[in-house]
């Protein structure tokens, strides 16, 4: 389980591509700050990867390996490497800040992961927070939830109060921050233990990508002519679907408002399923009954079409 | 059938005294978390280190890559490097397990495997999933102990 953060302009304004490196590596450093005046994280060193974060993986070390000392200054010296890269080359990299976890007393090897290679990124994310799991705790997330005397809610809070505060004169904003069993994966519920996002839109996104693995054969039939951000769109500002996600919400997690933004947060681990669950049955299932199946729309664009071969010739 | 193919012997590399038996001891009190499962050795003498994946599989291959290299350097034979597991659908971009062979090889690549090197000697990573290590006819034992 890992803490994966997604960040996005802030504008429609395109950012130099070097800028939005140098932003990736000031929100890991706002997060490392955060646990690392907890005492809970501390750094040990910096290696900057081309591809992939090892050589069993295909990755190749670049740069100058670099020894923690001095975290402010060793830093700097990050951003100072970062400048003397080409950008294509900076473009390839992982950067990661490796580092030892104590979490209530449990010592766990662990990493902030800068990721500047768009491949790692599309599936790690734009900065990948981890530890290596050791006997009953799997890795980081687990050990938040698990050892926090109850105030796991109360760290994914500040954490992410601290990115919020982070975003002063940045050109990038966070836009997702994923709490999970593992990597990640649209429509997979189970593995959510918190998400941060821009609120209700997105996390009925979320679960409308579950319908694909979850859902009933009947609606299943009827996903694949649906484009989803239409039907989203369509359901998203109706009365009727916030009022029973709302209820659903009640009875499932937890939630903090940051401005424009939310956090959902499962007390426990099924939380997110069940919220999946309830949402579904109220407002999933009755918005697909009246829509047609997938081979009813085919049926009706074979049918077009012949129908058309019988029209007058377009040219007479 | 069955006990010839299940190890003959298995450490719990978690525990302390089983890494300082093996010549591993713990360099600090995080390094052990980066450190694999199990050691295990089969009836054939065949030795391998076990990933059992809970999390991310670029974890679970530095994990390997990590416990590989310090069994390896203590004087300790490494046959098979393995991670049981399933992949998740994200990392199956990058991650997938060869049809027959078991091997964890990257779609992304042309299929190249991941292999782990260390001082010249090279091991391909085998992956397996839940239901083939505990199929033993046809599963992880099987394929590992007739090697």
């Amino acid at each position: 389980m890992g803490i994966y953060i997604v960040l996005k302009n802030r504008t429609d304004i395109k950012i130099p591509l070097r800028e939005t490196v140098l932003d990736r590596v000031h929100y890991a450093e706002a997060a490392i700050r955060f646990f690392y005046n907890g005492r809970i994280f501390n750094p040990t060193g910096i290696t900057i990867w081309k591809g992939r974060p090892s050589e069993t993986l295909g990755g190749e070390k670049v740069g100058t390996e670099i020894k923690i000392t001095d975290f402010p200054k060793d830093l700097a010296n990050l951003k100072q490497q970062i400048n003397q890269f080409q950008l294509e080359q900076l473009l390839t990299t992982v950067i990661q800040i490796e580092g030892d976890w104590d979490i209530n007393g449990h010592q766990l090897a662990g990493f902030f992961s800068i990721n500047n290679n768009s491949s790692w990124r599309d599936i790690y994310r734009d900065i990948e927070i981890d530890a290596y799991g050791r006997g009953e705790i799997e890795d980081l997330v687990d050990a938040i939830w698990k050892t926090n005397n109850g105030d796991s809610f109360g760290t994914v809070k500040r954490l992410i109060s601290s990115l919020d505060n982070a975003e002063i004169n940045q050109k990038t904003v966070p836009s997702e921050v994923f709490f999970t069993i593992g990597v990640p994966s649209i429509g997979y519920m189970k593995n959510l233990r918190a998400i941060h996002c821009q609120g209700r839109r997105s996390l009925i996104r979320f679960m409308y990508s579950t319908m694909n693995e979850e859902g009933e054969e009947e609606v299943k039939e009827k996903l694949g002519p649906m484009n989803k951000g239409f039907f989203v769109g369509a359901i998203v500002d109706e009365p009727i679907a916030i009022e029973r996600f709302q209820k659903a919400l009640q009875e499932t997690l937890m939630i903090e408002d940051f401005g424009g933004s939310v956090t959902y947060f499962a007390s426990d681990p099924e939380s997110f399923t069940k919220l999946y669950e309830k949402f579904y049955e109220t407002v999933f299932r009755p918005a697909f009954k009246k829509l047609p199946r997938a081979k009813d729309v085919k049926k009706n664009i074979t049918e077009g079409l012949t129908g058309q071969s019988q029209l007058p010739n377009a040219s007479s | 059938m069955f006990s010839n193919v299940k190890p003959m012997r298995e450490y719990n590399l978690d525990d302390s005294s089983v890494r300082e038996k093996l010549g591993i001891p713990e360099a600090n009190p995080s390094q052990p978390s980066k450190v694999s499962d199990r050691y295990v050795v089969y009836a054939n003498n065949k030795r391998a280190v076990i990933e059992y994946k809970t999390s991310s599989m670029h974890k679970a291959v530095k994990q390997l890559t990590v416990t590989t290299e310090l069994l390896f350097n203590a004087n300790n034979q490494v046959d098979y490097v393995v991670v049981v597991g399933s992949i998740n659908p994200t990392e199956s971009r990058i991650y997938k397990q060869e049809h027959r062979k078991y091997r964890l090889i990257d779609p992304s690549q042309n299929n190249r495997p991941y292999a782990i090197t260390v001082s010249s000697r090279t091991w391909e990573i085998l992956i397996f999933t839940e239901d083939q290590v505990n199929n033993m006819y046809d599963g992880m034992f099987k394929y590992l102990s007739e090697g």
